[in-house]
């Protein structure tokens, strides 16, 4: 937070003294178009070609995965992920003049499905490139992304679809983090969250028809433990599975409730006339 | 059709030319101002990634080509060489055929399957810059652990793309409507099944090219198929190939 206000400060003395630094605010919402995911807070970033947040056909670095797995971007939501989250990622020195970012959403519900957040006022600094992350829950590792799309320099308004990626970190279990009758195996730890199997968010608020019993997905329950597997790389997901058993079947979503189709958002970006 | 744009744009040049020559001869050759030395090709390099978690993608045939070529058309029968690559994963005929076609002005030639969850190799690709008025782009590449599943791009116009411009195509999944969907393991090619590639009947009930419908896999037990080979791993959303074309000269 420091920084941005250092690069506030240093933007408003060029502006003063004629120079070429510009502030560039658009207004930006997103909508959720799945039927049963909800969104986690969305981290937007306005950045240069020097930054990305993700690539699919490679592996997803320590902060997509903050997100993917458990939808933390700043240390404020888990401090755990101090060091090796998007908010420490996108202000180290290297990299904080690359971008301008802001996470919307914090501490509020997540966006339901089928619906439209609030406006967002968002200063892209004029970097020429916007993406976006949010994870999707309850998954293991979905999120939806937007990955360096050129922000329009004409005025008007600008929508762009999203897809749903797999950060590829964690095996879709499709296992339930409010079970309490399995556990990750070796560290006998609770499901859920970053470097954990299970489905972050399985309690939000948004989250119906969540069941138990499920015996697994993309990896399977084995004597009331789960393995911390990974399918390798960034790539689109490939849709839940789940099944109409909400005590028992291979999976704990339910297959007329959470299954999707890209596109899973839309993004709409206002550029202001001058 | 091919044959009468191809003729109608030979007479344009023609004439072109003739009005030239008169030009030229009446008057003393024109002193060009320095500038740019204009190259006599355009240099684009392409790659394609795949999307997808288990689905190898076949070597890809992928063309730079002027318009009247066209690898296949939705809604109508797929052409034997298109069923060749669907089925097998074999660009052989493909190229042939674009050869054949006299449109081709480059080949992407790397002959190693794109691997799931990854990013293929860069190609470099040129074409003389008297071609440059008319660039097509024709990808196709077979999803491997299905009966006739590809991908890619169908002729889109990338006609003057700026030296430095970028292009990235998010690329859906068609049928090929050449075989049914099975999913037997002695009917899918590929690492996971080494079943049969190309086989000339067409037992799929509609014979046309459209988008696939997904595979069925044998993953859910209750709306899944459980004589299916296929299982959850090989389910995919679109899109499961992404092709960025990038023009550097």
């Amino acid at each position: 937070m420091k920084n941005k206000i250092i690069t506030a400060a240093l933007a408003s003395i060029l502006l003063g003294s004629g120079g070429a630094a510009m502030a560039q605010e658009v207004t930006v919402r997103i909508t959720n178009l799945t039927q049963g995911m909800s969104f986690t807070p969305r981290l937007l970033v306005a950045h240069s070609e020097q930054i990305d947040l993700f690539e699919a056909g490679t592996p997803a670095t320590r902060p997509l995965a903050w997100v993917a797995e458990g939808g933390v971007i700043v240390d404020d939501q888990n401090p755990a992920s101090a060091g090796s989250n998007f908010q420490y990622f996108l202000e180290t020195p290297e990299r904080a003049d690359e971008n301008a970012w802001r996470a919307f959403g914090l501490g509020a519900p997540p966006l339901p499905p089928a619906t439209t957040s609030a406006d967002y006022t968002f200063d892209t600094e004029d970097f020429p490139y916007l993406s976006l992350v949010t994870m999707l829950i309850p998954t293991n590792d979905a999120f939806a992304g937007l990955d360096a799309w050129r922000i329009p320099t004409e005025p008007g308004t600008y929508t762009v679809n999203l897809n749903a990626y797999d950060a590829g970190t964690e095996a879709n279990d499709e296992i339930s983090a409010l079970r309490t009758d399995v556990v990750e195996a070796g560290t006998g730890d609770a499901l859920g969250g970053y470097a954990v199997p299970g489905m972050a968010g399985s309690g939000n608020p948004n989250a119906t028809d969540v069941g138990v019993g499920g015996t697994g997905v993309g990896i399977q329950v084995s004597g009331g433990t789960l393995e911390d597997a990974a399918e390798g790389n960034v790539h689109i997901h490939r849709n839940v599975l789940g099944d109409t058993d909400p005590t028992g079947g291979v999976s704990d979503l339910d297959s007329r409730v959470h299954r999707w189709l890209n596109p899973v958002a839309r993004l709409t970006v206002i550029v202001p006339g001058v | 059709m091919k044959a009468l744009n191809r003729f109608s744009t030979l007479v344009i040049a023609a004439g072109l030319l003739t009005a030239c020559g008169g030009d030229s001869s009446s008057s003393s050759p024109p002193v060009l101002p320095p500038g740019p030395v204009v190259s006599e090709t355009l240099s684009f390099e392409l790659s394609v990634t795949n999307l997808t978690l288990a689905q190898p993608l076949s070597p890809p045939a992928v063309f730079l080509h002027s318009s009247g070529y066209g690898a296949f058309v939705d809604g109508d029968s797929a052409s034997v060489a298109l069923e060749v690559l669907a089925e097998g994963g074999d660009r052989t005929d493909l190229v042939t055929e674009v050869t054949n076609s006299g449109t081709l002005l480059a080949s992407y030639d790397d002959a190693n399957p794109v691997g799931p969850m990854s990013i293929g190799p860069t190609v470099t690709l040129e074409i003389p810059s008297d071609e440059a008025d008319d660039v097509r782009l024709t990808a196709v590449t077979m999803l491997v652990h299905t009966n006739d599943a590809f991908t890619g791009l169908n002729a889109v116009d990338v006609t003057g793309m700026a030296v430095g411009e970028s292009r990235v195509f998010s690329t859906p999944t068609w049928d090929a409507g050449t075989e049914a969907n099975s999913e037997n393991a002695a009917s899918m090619p590929g690492p996971d099944f080494g079943g049969e590639g190309f086989n000339p009947t067409r037992d799929e009930a509609i014979d046309r090219v459209r988008f696939h419908q997904g595979v069925v896999t044998s993953a859910s037990l209750e709306s899944g198929d459980p004589n299916s080979a296929l299982g959850d791993q090989h389910r995919f959303d679109n899109p499961t190939g992404r092709i960025r074309i990038t023009r550097v000269q």
